[in-house]
């Protein structure tokens, strides 16, 4: 007997609870996989895409009176039961999307510790501040108030960086500061949604800390440049080996991989000289064609994260030396 | 996730506006599959490794040529340490093999050297000759034991990925084992704890060579005898693996 909710998910023997749990785990693998092909998260590590669904799903499997508790209930609260197989498909899908989507933040403990700090601290911010939050496929996004989500779409990350920028960025210390700093850039436009998605909001405050850390670095002017400037040159060193053991994993073309060396380069370039980079799109036009597809955009925009995630955890390392230093 | 906003995308056949639109989009994309790109898969994959001067040494043993296959070596009364070199057949990986020679102890120190990056943490290291099994340690070194009387140069490894894994996940406030095999051929027919080991029974145990667990804390053999596992409670933990070669 098949476990679905024709019987309400009852597991009748090991055999038949195995070939549901593959299934799952087949569709939420197919869903990471696509999660990590539009950049919305790394596979960093040797974290499989099959090893991560099992991660984050394994908590659903739990048999509770020969049942699968957290299936049955879901299926149970439906507005309406599915018919036929293909809306059981369907309905058994989106369950599983959902609760792939939910449980996603659990791995960047693994794979992007600093991600996974800043990830906590606007979790807490947004929280703290009763901001709604909406998941719908790729995406969750953080918003104050109701939106119309069909009626305009959300700014997009390069904008709304610089226009971040662009107000006195160096004064957000906090979350909570700098996620108002973000919805009064929202709210004085009406071009874009009010709406930000969570993946934009952690890669943006990602990307300032990595730019803050230039103009906050400890010590006095003169000496902060030089000691800045090599630790940028050791950050491009140790980066481009790691930036390869990725880009030759994953197979990238050699155009592809010079188009991301050239691409970090200049962005490197850019937060030591302390002038804005260019958009990923512009980016991506200059060093592989004006036919840089949408995955070439994906890719240098998880290769930039990367930097960013890098140049973050060096500058932590150097002020605990400097913090070190100064006690002795 | 919004029941409504993606039973719209999910459901519905209008093209949808904004941001919605956008989701759409994606899901429409992500449904057509056009984005998967061919991954290398290296389920079930086995790497022979030959002494890098194999076919030399064929013809030094006929008499006509003799090869010396020490790559460095350094002397010292107390201390020699020599390295020698294994390549794959497709010349896309090659393991190395340190030689610590001193006064008391010899050891052998094997690493695989891979131009792919390929994930090799998974693999386990087999010697045809002696029909050893070898694990990584934490490191990336295998430690080759039981090798001081025997003129292992001339021997060929294998390097194995796993043919399949078995997923043994505890769910929380449970304590039932909920089973998972990546390949249905060799799901976990039943199991049961029995002095401190979990016995599981394969549902098919053919062409098997070895059985090793995975966890957070270790990675080890484990025996199997006749399609029963004998999988340690201590080694278990509330989630490992078992990787099949």
């Amino acid at each position: 007997m098949p476990i679905d909710h024709k019987n309400r998910f009852y597991v009748e023997d090991n055999k038949s609870l195995n070939r549901f749990v593959s299934g799952v785990i087949k569709i939420s693998e197919e869903y990471i996989r696509f999660l990590i092909y539009r950049g919305r998260i790394s596979s960093l590590g040797n974290l499989s895409p099959f090893d991560t669904a099992v991660d984050l799903l394994a908590e659903l499997f739990k048999v509770e009176n020969g049942c699968l508790v957290y299936f049955k209930r879901h299926f149970e609260k439906l507005d309406t039961i599915p018919g036929s197989e293909e809306e059981y498909t369907k309905a058994l899908k989106q369950f599983i999307y959902s609760a792939t989507l939910n449980n996603l933040t659990h791995i960047y403990k693994l794979i992007d510790p600093v991600a996974n700090k800043l990830l906590r601290n606007l979790k807490a911010a947004y929280r703290g501040e009763n901001y709604l939050v909406t998941e719908i496929f790729l995406n969750k996004y953080v918003h104050k108030k109701d939106v119309a989500f069909a009626s305009k779409e959300c700014i997009d990350r390069d904008t709304l960086l610089n226009r971040i920028i662009a107000k006195n960025w160096t004064v957000q210390t906090t979350a909570k500061e700098f996620l108002a700093c973000v919805f009064d850039v929202l709210e004085s436009q009406d071009q874009y949604l009010q709406a930000i998605s969570l993946n934009d909001l952690l890669n943006i405050y990602k990307e300032l800390f990595a730019i803050k850390g230039k103009t906050d670095f400890i010590g006095e002017k003169v000496s902060s440049d030089i000691h800045h400037k090599l630790l940028f040159e050791e950050i491009r060193k140790g980066f481009v080996v790691k930036l390869n053991n990725y880009l030759v994993k994953k197979r990238f073309s050699e155009k592809e991989r010079n188009c991301i060396y050239n691409i970090i380069d200049d962005v490197i370039n850019c937060y030591l000289n302390g002038t804005q980079r260019d958009s990923v799109k512009e980016l991506v036009n200059r060093y592989y064609g004006k036919n840089g597809t949408d995955s070439v955009c994906y890719r240098a925009e998880y290769a930039i994260g990367l930097l960013n995630s890098e140049i973050i955890t060096l500058m932590q390392k150097e002020e605990m030396r400097n913090v070190e230093r100064l006690s002795k | 996730m919004s029941k409504d906003y993606l039973n719209k995308i999910i459901n519905g056949k209008d093209k949808l506006t904004g941001e919605l639109g956008k989701e759409q989009e994606a899901y429409r994309e992500f449904i057509s599959g056009g984005w998967k790109n061919e991954e290398e898969n290296h389920t079930g994959k086995i790497i022979t490794f030959l002494p890098e001067n194999f076919h030399a040494d064929k013809v030094a043993e006929s008499g006509a040529l003799i090869v010396k296959m020490a790559a460095d070596s350094r002397n010292s009364g107390k201390y020699k340490k020599e390295t020698y070199f294994y390549v794959s057949e497709d010349d896309t990986f090659a393991l190395k093999i340190d030689e610590t020679v001193t006064a008391e102890d010899s050891s052998l120190t094997a690493a695989v050297i891979s131009e792919s990056e390929s994930d090799l943490s998974e693999c386990v290291l087999y010697c045809p000759e002696t029909n050893k099994y070898f694990l990584r340690s934490q490191g990336k070194d295998i430690i080759l034991t039981g090798y001081k009387n025997f003129d292992y140069q001339r021997f060929t490894f294998k390097l194995m990925y796993p043919k399949a894994k078995i997923f043994f996940l505890t769910p929380k406030d449970s304590d039932v084992y909920t089973l998972l095999s990546d390949d249905a051929s060799f799901a976990v027919n039943k199991y049961a704890i029995e002095d401190g080991n979990i016995i599981a029974e394969l549902d098919n145990s053919e062409n098997i060579k070895v059985v090793t667990l995975k966890s957070e804390t270790c990675i080890d053999f484990i025996n199997i005898q006749n399609g029963k596992l004998t999988i340690p409670l201590i080694l278990a933990g509330s989630k490992f693996e078992l990787l099949i070669y």
